[in-house]
């Protein structure tokens, strides 16, 4: 559905995006996951065509430019992109006039997209005073009134309350389950892993791996750790590395080595299983955290 | 052509909502007309507007009281009274203009109307002291010259009634012959000279009696160096000028700036905001969004222009000499500024940065092309210079339409002036912002 071939693009001397590929399938949720200044948000530019690249192409439903594909994409954009001076009624009104609503249509596709956002009963309120929460809903409603069968939500939760931002996840599991495809940048990990099918993980403007989150964490984030922390050393030698009374076992099946430590009648005071995650991937790929910045 | 009305709707909606937009578009003109239009001679409650002035009448006569009363009876010159109603005094007079109640004083010496006028032919005419405010120096000459012109009236009134003339020469004649510090050549010539005029006074009376008895009213020779008629320059079918006609082209022009400041910030603040790049993703291009705003800043002029224009008419009662005239002055005038908004909107980047082009631009052309002082008013170089501000040629077209009464042809120059700067400052926008989206 979506073919982006080795994008590139400079801001002075600064290569922002240094050939970046991936395609994208159709009902598929796809992360773009980096520290802030990876070249997210540039690469998603380029997708809809808001930026022309330096060098690559970006093919969108079989159309060679974005341009042609405009209609069938909706992007909420990192800022909330609304006019605060208007309420959320008028707001809506006008991003849908622009894709030729009219009448019935419009007001059906005003009315829904209010309830998605979850701010039917402020439509007629300034987005002005409207909490982050809320103008953060209002702003992936806004992507969707038209009805596009891509959205692009450029780290759709910055600076969002966590009610909201589980109401955005609820919003964007429905739009999964409905088989819009979406593309997700984003510098949060457990969004990433919790959202979508794949993830490209992206820094200083190149995609170091690109696959599903348990194939990237069997790749990447080597095997898990349980932790036990003994009432006493042992008397006799135990597998894993020994640090006074914490006990640290690397593994690939955590339960089977708990189990043999209840049958060893080991004593301890705390047990923790620490599995790879998407935070190992990245360190493991990139040598720093994913919010070092 | 549906998403540029529609957006073009949506920027006349954002500009109406914004407070300070509104300000500079309707209140900040409505002010300056008010405000200038007052001291134009407008007030609306027929009070006279001239030169406040005190008249200290120490004479105290009825030639004294006349040469008052024929200067009161100026426009140019408001006679104000103290506040008790005792007449002036001069430290009283002094203390008025050091307080602003009054512009300047004027003492009547004594001994004033005695002279009739003519006492100049004896090198000692009364001497009148004026004393204006230091602020208001501009306005002494012409208060010299309003002084000037009214003892030549006195002089003139003697010479029209030879009769009342004769006991003043009289008077005269004998003050001669008794000085006796004046030589006696310039004696024998003054004492020559009242003979003469009192011989010519007996004459034009006995005139005067003659065509009495003939015609059964006394005629007047009409004895003045010069005959003024005032010719109303103004084309006007009905009444005199309004003071509001006069001050409106000039806040209209405030509320046009006004307009163009506001939609070229708000380009700027698509960009800040975010919501450019939700334009940019409509099915439309980058042309059609650019042309939207020029739709709604051309919209925004006319909407200001219309709104301060019935306020103007209904409540100030300015009228319009052509109506035809006076819509392509407003359509030229909104191309112009939409032209130059477009101008303003590639200088910067940022809302800050585009604020201080567009004021920082237009102020300097409001003030060189007439939009704060008056042409007239401007020292003749800097007229020259005003033809280079865009304002000069929108005031011109405006109060050309509104009471100088130009033809359409007249029309034509100030008007092609407004779109050539318009349409290049369109193109000009419209190249650089494309160029800048890519």
């Amino acid at each position: 559905m979506i073919r982006v071939n080795a994008l590139v693009k400079n801001f002075g001397t600064l290569r922002a995006v240094d050939g970046v590929s991936f395609d994208i399938n159709a009902g598929e949720t796809f992360g773009l996951l980096g520290p802030n200044g990876a070249g997210k948000s540039t690469t998603i530019n380029m997708v809809v065509g808001v930026l022309d690249p330096d060098a690559g192409s970006v093919e969108i439903e079989g159309a060679s430019s974005p341009a042609q594909a405009r209609r069938s994409i909706g992007v909420a954009p990192q800022s909330v992109s609304l006019y605060p001076e208007l309420t959320a009624l008028e707001n809506l009104r006008f991003f849908a006039s622009l894709y030729g609503y009219r009448g019935k249509t419009l007001a059906e596709r005003v009315e829904w997209a209010l309830d998605f956002a979850g701010v039917a009963n402020r439509a007629g309120d300034r987005v002005g005073i409207y909490s982050g929460g809320m103008k953060r809903r209002l702003n992936l409603a806004a992507a969707l009134v038209h009805e596009p069968r891509i959205l692009l939500l450029d780290e759709p939760t910055v600076g969002v309350d966590p009610q909201s931002r589980n109401h955005i996840f609820a919003c964007i599991e429905k739009l999964r389950a409905d088989g819009l495809t979406i593309i997700y940048t984003t510098h949060y990990m457990e969004e990433a892993q919790r959202l979508c099918d794949r993830v490209a993980i992206i820094d200083h403007g190149r995609v170091l791996d690109l696959d599903t989150v348990p194939a990237l964490i069997a790749r990447h984030g080597g095997k898990a750790v349980v932790e036990v922390v003994l009432e006493r050393p042992p008397i006799t030698p135990v597998g894993g590395k020994l640090d006074g009374t914490t006990l640290r076992i690397e593994t690939d099946d955590p339960v089977a080595e708990i189990n043999a430590l209840y049958a060893d009648r080991t004593a301890f005071t705390a047990i923790e299983i620490r599995r790879a995650n998407l935070e190992t991937v990245f360190l493991s790929l990139t040598g720093r955290r994913l919010r070092d910045d | 052509m549906r998403n540029i009305l529609a957006m073009a709707k949506k920027d006349l909606l954002l500009l109406w909502r914004d407070k300070f937009g509104v300000f500079w578009i309707l209140l900040f003109p409505l002010m300056f007309a008010l405000f200038f239009g007052s001291i134009f001679g407008g007030g609306g409650d027929g009070a006279t507007s001239g030169m406040r002035v005190a008249f200290v009448d120490l004479d105290n006569t009825d030639g004294s009281r006349a040469f008052i009363d024929s200067l009161g009876a100026k426009d140019a010159i408001d006679v104000v009274t103290a506040p008790d109603g005792t007449p002036w005094t001069i430290d009283s007079a002094r203390d008025a203009v050091l307080s602003g109640d009054a512009v300047a004083y004027v003492v009547v010496p004594e001994g004033f109307g005695e002279t009739g006028g003519i006492a100049m032919f004896t090198g000692d005419p009364p001497e009148i002291e004026v004393g204006v405010d230091p602020s208001r120096t501009a306005e002494k000459g012409y208060l010299d010259g309003l002084l000037m012109e009214g003892s030549f009236r006195r002089l003139q009134s003697a010479f029209s009634d030879p009769a009342s003339m004769r006991p003043d020469l009289a008077k005269l004649k004998s003050d001669v012959l008794a000085d006796q510090n004046m030589s006696d050549q310039w004696r024998d010539s003054l004492v020559t000279l009242f003979g003469a005029l009192d011989t010519f006074a007996g004459m034009a009376d006995e005139a005067k009696q003659a065509e009495k008895a003939e015609t059964g009213a006394a005629g007047s020779p009409d004895i003045s160096p010069i005959h003024i008629r005032h010719a109303d320059v103004v084309r006007r079918s009905s009444g005199p000028i309004n003071a509001y006609e006069i001050s409106f082209p000039q806040a209209i022009v405030w509320g046009i700036i006004g307009a163009a400041a506001g939609l070229a910030i708000m380009l700027v603040q698509e960009k800040s905001r975010g919501t450019w790049v939700r334009l940019r993703l409509g099915p439309h291009t980058t042309g059609h969004i650019l042309a939207s705003k020029g739709l709604s800043c051309f919209a925004a002029c006319i909407i200001a222009i219309t709104l301060l224009m019935l306020i103007g008419h209904f409540v100030l009662g300015v009228r319009v000499h052509s109506w035809i005239s006076f819509a392509l002055a407003v359509s030229c005038s909104a191309a112009c500024f939409t032209g130059l908004m477009m101008i303003f909107a590639t200088l910067g980047r940022t809302e800050q940065a585009v604020a201080g082009w567009a004021w920082g631009g237009m102020m300097p052309m409001a003030m060189i092309g007439g939009g704060m002082v008056p042409l007239v008013m401007m020292p003749s170089w800097m007229r020259s210079l005003s033809n280079l501000s865009p304002v000069k040629w929108s005031v011109y077209s405006l109060e050309g339409a509104i009471w100088r009464g130009f033809t359409i042809e007249r029309m034509l120059l100030p008007c092609a002036v407004l779109l050539a700067v318009g349409l290049i400052g369109f193109c000009f926008g419209m190249l650089v912002l494309s160029r800048r989206e890519g």
